[in-house]
């Protein structure tokens, strides 16, 4: 009668606790939603642009992005664009546009990365002066940007030699 | 009899503590805890106590600031001369043909941190280089000697093309 009485003991189903799993599942995934940075590092080159070429190993960036032309000063992040001859006589007026602009992209920036430096990636084309791109640089410092990331391509191959 | 079973049941039902419950709410605590935790990262300086400094140099060198200037020369020839200051002022200078149609060369490159070791081999504990290029200087030409000379010098100061007249 006893050796009876233990075997119905051993033959208890166990039961899987399927509420509470749930629910440690549902904190978990809260905790990673709520944990997790979403950072795209995107460019956008024109078409008709040939961008330069580097050994640089470097990673891009997060930040927003200036394309130089040959005409204008495209800012897609600010939803501006500029003629290149702002940049090298700047108007008073349309610079503190400017420095409005950069002042609340930086704020807003603050509070959703509170990221504390404010970088911009610069793209132009291989053939763009260094007058043009120093000018533009100069502007945009003026502007509240504090670090500029110039943007090349990566090469990997040994590179043109002199001729 | 019954009396006897009735009262074996009695004994041996002990009270088990619900730790299913216990574990959901101290999980609940953990991420609560995990979630509003900030952590700010602390550095300690430590100042070594004051004293009287014996100056037996009474001339503190002057800074060597290199400057690094790159002459776009008869629209074919890159110039790089690297000039600096200090106690003994000198000046690297060498030249280096164009790349074709904007082309990344790495004659410019290697050229730049041929130079830039150069100079690191005399001052060791330089770490900060400022660059001028000519007016007409390509952006290409830019990256190529900024990827030279980041090998041994990370920071780079870009100076107006107007500095250029000033190093000639």
């Amino acid at each position: 009668m006893s050796f009876e009485f233990s075997e119905v003991k051993r033959k208890r189903p166990v039961t899987l606790q399927l509420t509470t799993m749930i629910d440690v599942f549902t904190l978990i995934i809260i905790f990673l939603m709520m944990s997790t940075v979403l950072g795209g590092v995107a460019i956008v080159i024109p078409k008709d642009m040939k961008t330069a070429k580097s050994v640089s190993k470097e990673a891009m960036e997060t930040a927003p992005q200036v394309v130089i032309t040959n005409d204008k000063v495209l800012i897609p992040t600010l939803k501006t664009e500029y003629p290149l001859s702002f940049f090298f006589n700047q108007n008073p007026n349309e610079l503190a546009q400017l420095k409005a602009l950069v002042g609340n992209y930086i704020k807003n920036a603050a509070n959703e990365s509170k990221n504390s430096v404010v970088n911009i990636n610069v793209v132009a084309d291989a053939s763009t002066p260094y007058k043009t791109v120093f000018n533009v640089v100069k502007v945009l410092r003026m502007s509240g940007f504090q670090s500029i990331l110039f943007i090349a391509e990566g090469d990997t191959n040994k590179g043109e030699p002199s001729k | 009899m019954f009396e006897d079973f009735d009262s074996v049941s009695h004994k041996a039902h002990i009270p088990e503590p619900e730790l299913v419950p216990i574990l959901d709410a101290l999980t609940s605590v953990i991420f609560f805890l995990l979630l509003s935790t900030t952590f700010i990262e602390l550095t300690k300086i430590t100042v070594p106590p004051s004293q009287t400094s014996v100056v037996t140099d009474p001339q503190t060198p002057p800074p060597t600031t290199p400057k690094l200037y790159i002459k776009v020369d008869g629209g074919k020839n890159l110039e790089m001369k690297l000039k600096w200051a200090g106690k003994n002022p000198d000046q690297i200078k060498k030249t280096v043909l164009r790349a074709p149609d904007n082309m990344r060369s790495r004659e410019v490159e290697s050229i730049a941190h041929d130079i830039i070791k150069e100079f690191k081999g005399k001052f060791p504990e330089e770490k900060s280089i400022q660059m001028i290029f000519s007016d007409s200087a390509t952006y290409q030409e830019l990256i190529s000697v900024m990827d030279g000379v980041r090998v041994e010098i990370q920071d780079i100061v870009l100076l107006s093309p107007e500095d250029m007249k000033v190093g000639e």
